[in-house]
């Protein structure tokens, strides 16, 4: 609860966001989701019941941003659901799995609809999971990058469960 | 009797005596056992309701085992089965019986229709005291008498000013809003008269999503709100939304209501509730997208979990606990009006399963697993009417509810599964396309939705040709009582003329017969007699008629003469 002192400014500081988390099944979006919120908030997810909606409070330079993380079913075979879920999102964060040139491919599927149905107004976050399996690469981190800046990506990160690590 | 002994346990302790032992006992240890018993029946309430020293049990209707056997045998014809069996068969909520529900249903509908007709200016009469809004003139239901409780409460919690403001405003609101509804209520019978089926309960949810924008507008410029933290302004909407649902919803249900006009209503089966009618009205498909969601998911019963990969472990009785809960949270969605309440449920019903997940996994469960479990839960269950409340909620509620938050993400996985279930193909099953054609009945390549159209072709011919039978039917039923009306005149003029001419006829006869008889009938009187006796009637019946007539010695004339006599009568007639 903000203190009385910033009563006046408080609206207009708080902004709400919704990303949507889309990926192929297995990629590991759930492990992403939960060290990003438990990371952070360690008490308040310890007993987290899911991992497929995850709300995080944050404050970046005095602002108050509330973000709401939806996770999609990342199966082929509901793919035709994604309109439902990433409709009025303000980002995305597509994950694929460096050890699985599948997985890219659909990733890169995945931007091509979002640009599509929601334009040029969504923020893209392209996330490389599972890099402690460096030795069993398939997609290289140059073709990731290009592909990135090619979309107007504005992150590309490299994520890694068992590392604990961001690059 | 030996396997019904040996269901009962028969421990000296409990109360509850063996019939059976009884008789074995000695007598020694009976009265040993008598002593104790009768320390502990000195509840008379808990004693046998034949005295008979043992307790009764209330699922023997209060005897004891014995007596209430005997009961039953000395009792022909009674209920058999303890009390207990007959409670466990009693139907659940969610299944109550359709017949006197529907008669119910049919009641209020009824009597909406009449307080409809009885005057539109009248519908919206003096309100309640509470907040201080005109309500509709119907009885209200209990919840909505809560509902206006907690709004009441949840006004105290304002600040006072800012209350008033916000009741004034509503007060206000509400009154347009009323007026608009019955606006959209005239119109909307017109286009029902003019048979042009168009969708005013989108107007309806128009109407009603305009009142939040300005309602919530209001509360962000309103010098009055201004201080009132961000948190309390999303609860005031909360309260607002709630109150205006849960008291428009009768309106809704008498405004919407009309008469089944739509072709396909003859398909749908009589609604099981009377919030049917408000969420799935006529001038909308949704009765039939529900319907056809039922039978979808009919087809689809060959499904096993996994078909759909779905890591719950159904064999794990806490998992089977959640998933039960979880989906009598999906059904109990039936029962709310406010679409808020029907929201909570739906996120009970994902968060049950989420916790079945979890056992499952033994980890929090992602939307990989979430997704497939909430389809699987939705085949499970089969409801009824979840189209029609997908899509009331969609039009009544504040959008923000259902577009962002953790109820929003439930409310859209809940669409999603819907949607997976109305388009599922064979490749989504991971199966071939021919095994999936035949386990879901498809015929020559029709999906379900060729054959309810198909379907619903041939009954309308049937229709058609059973109105065509009745129509000819009422028309021989109109020329036959036409016919009849004929006949019945005809009948009283008969019987009116035959009573005239009978009383005209007892008059001649009387006045003839009150006239001295006639010089020439007693001249011939003793020819008469000869002539009778020529013709050998046997003298005993001239004798024997005598007596029946006043003058009975003028009645033995022959028979010709009498007919001579009675043709004299006829020409004077």
């Amino acid at each position: 609860m903000a203190s009385p002192s910033d009563a006046v400014g408080r609206r207009q500081a708080t902004v709400k966001a919704k990303v949507v988390l889309l990926g192929e099944g297995a990629v590991g979006k759930t492990s992403l989701v939960l060290r990003y919120s438990e990371n952070r908030f360690n008490d308040k997810h310890e007993q987290t019941l899911q991992a497929s909606f995850v709300e995080k409070r944050l404050n970046i330079g005095g602002k108050r941003i509330q973000l709401a993380i939806w996770d999609t079913a990342g199966q082929e075979r509901y793919h035709a659901l994604g309109p439902i879920y990433y409709r009025d999102s303000q980002g995305a964060i597509i994950v694929y799995d460096i050890t699985d040139e599948d997985s890219f491919h659909k990733a890169r599927n995945w931007i091509k609809e979002l640009k599509r149905m929601l334009g040029d107004k969504v923020t893209l976050c392209i996330v490389g999971n599972k890099i402690d399996l460096d030795r069993q690469r398939t997609v290289t981190e140059r073709d990731a990058l290009e592909y990135a800046e090619s979309v107007g990506s504005q992150t590309l990160l490299h994520f890694s469960q068992a590392e604990q690590g961001n690059h | 009797m030996f396997t019904s002994h040996a269901l009962v346990v028969c421990i000296p302790t409990t109360p509850i005596s063996c019939a059976l032992c009884r008789s074995r006992r000695s007598t020694g240890e009976r009265r040993m056992e008598q002593g104790n018993r009768l320390k502990r029946l000195s509840n008379p309430d808990l004693r046998c309701r034949n005295k008979c020293g043992f307790y009764g049990n209330p699922i023997y209707m209060g005897f004891c085992s014995k007596c209430y056997k005997e009961q039953v045998r000395d009792a022909p014809g009674s209920q058999a089965t303890p009390l207990v069996a007959a409670q466990d068969t009693t139907p659940t909520k969610s299944a109550a019986s359709p017949g006197a529900f529907a008669a119910f249903t049919k009641f209020n509908v009824k009597k909406n229709v009449f307080a409809t007709a009885k005057g539109k200016g009248k519908l919206f009469t003096k309100g309640k005291v509470t907040a201080g809004f005109d309500q509709p003139k119907e009885k209200k239901s209990k919840k909505s008498k809560v509902s206006d409780n907690t709004f009441s409460e949840f006004l105290k919690t304002l600040q006072k000013p800012a209350a008033k403001d916000l009741v004034q405003h509503l007060k206000f609101d509400h009154r347009m809003y009323s007026e608009s509804v019955v606006c959209l209520a005239d119109r909307f019978h017109k286009q029902i008269t003019d048979r042009n089926d168009t969708a005013t309960v989108e107007e309806q949810s128009e109407a009603v999503q305009e009142f939040y924008t300005s309602m919530s507008e209001r509360l962000t410029t309103h010098t009055l709100f201004r201080d009132v933290a961000e948190e309390q302004q999303e609860d005031m909407m909360d309260g607002i939304e709630k109150h205006l649902m849960t008291n428009i919803f009768p309106m809704l249900a008498t405004h919407t209501h009309t008469h089944f006009t739509s072709p396909l209503v003859p398909l749908v089966p009589l609604s099981s509730s009377l919030t049917r009618r408000v969420y799935s009205p006529d001038s909308c498909d949704d009765a039939m997208r529900d319907l056809l969601l039922v039978r979808r998911i009919r087809m689809l019963h060959w499904l096993e979990p996994t078909h759909l990969d779905i890591p719950l472990n159904l064999h794990d009785l806490q998992v089977q606990e959640h998933v039960s809960a979880s989906r009598q949270s999906l059904c109990d969605m039936d029962q709310k009006k406010a679409p808020q309440d029907k929201l909570l449920c739906i996120s009970r019903c994902c968060q049950e399963l989420l916790a079945a997940l979890k056992i499952s996994r033994d980890g929090p469960a992602s939307a990989d697993e979430f997704v497939p479990s909430l389809i699987f839960l939705i085949i499970y269950t089969s409801p009824q009417t979840l189209y029609s409340n997908i899509n009331y909620i969609s039009r009544f509620s504040h959008p923000m509810r259902i577009m962002s938050g953790e109820v929003g993400y439930y409310f859209t996985n809940l669409c999603g599964a819907v949607s997976f279930v109305e388009n599922v193909r064979a490749k989504n099953l991971r199966i071939e396309e021919e095994e999936f054609n035949v386990k879901m009945g498809f015929v020559n390549g029709k999906t379900d939705i060729d054959l309810f159209l198909m379907e619903g072709e041939v009954e309308e011919e049937e229709d058609r040709e059973r109105i065509m039978v009745l129509e000819s039917c009422t028309e021989r039923m109109k020329e036959l009582s036409g016919q009849l009306k004929h006949m019945l005149g005809d009948i009283n003029d008969l019987s009116r003329k035959v009573t005239e001419s009978t009383r005209g006829l007892t008059e001649q006869v009387s006045t003839i017969l009150s006239m001295p008889p006639p010089r020439v009938l007693l001249y011939q009187s003793p020819r008469v007699g000869q002539e009778g006796g020529a013709t050998g009637l046997p003298p005993g019946r001239s004798t024997l008629q005598a007596p029946k007539r006043e003058r009975g010695h003028e009645r033995r004339w022959s028979g010709d003469k009498r007919s001579g006599d009675r043709k004299g009568f006829t020409s004077t007639l």
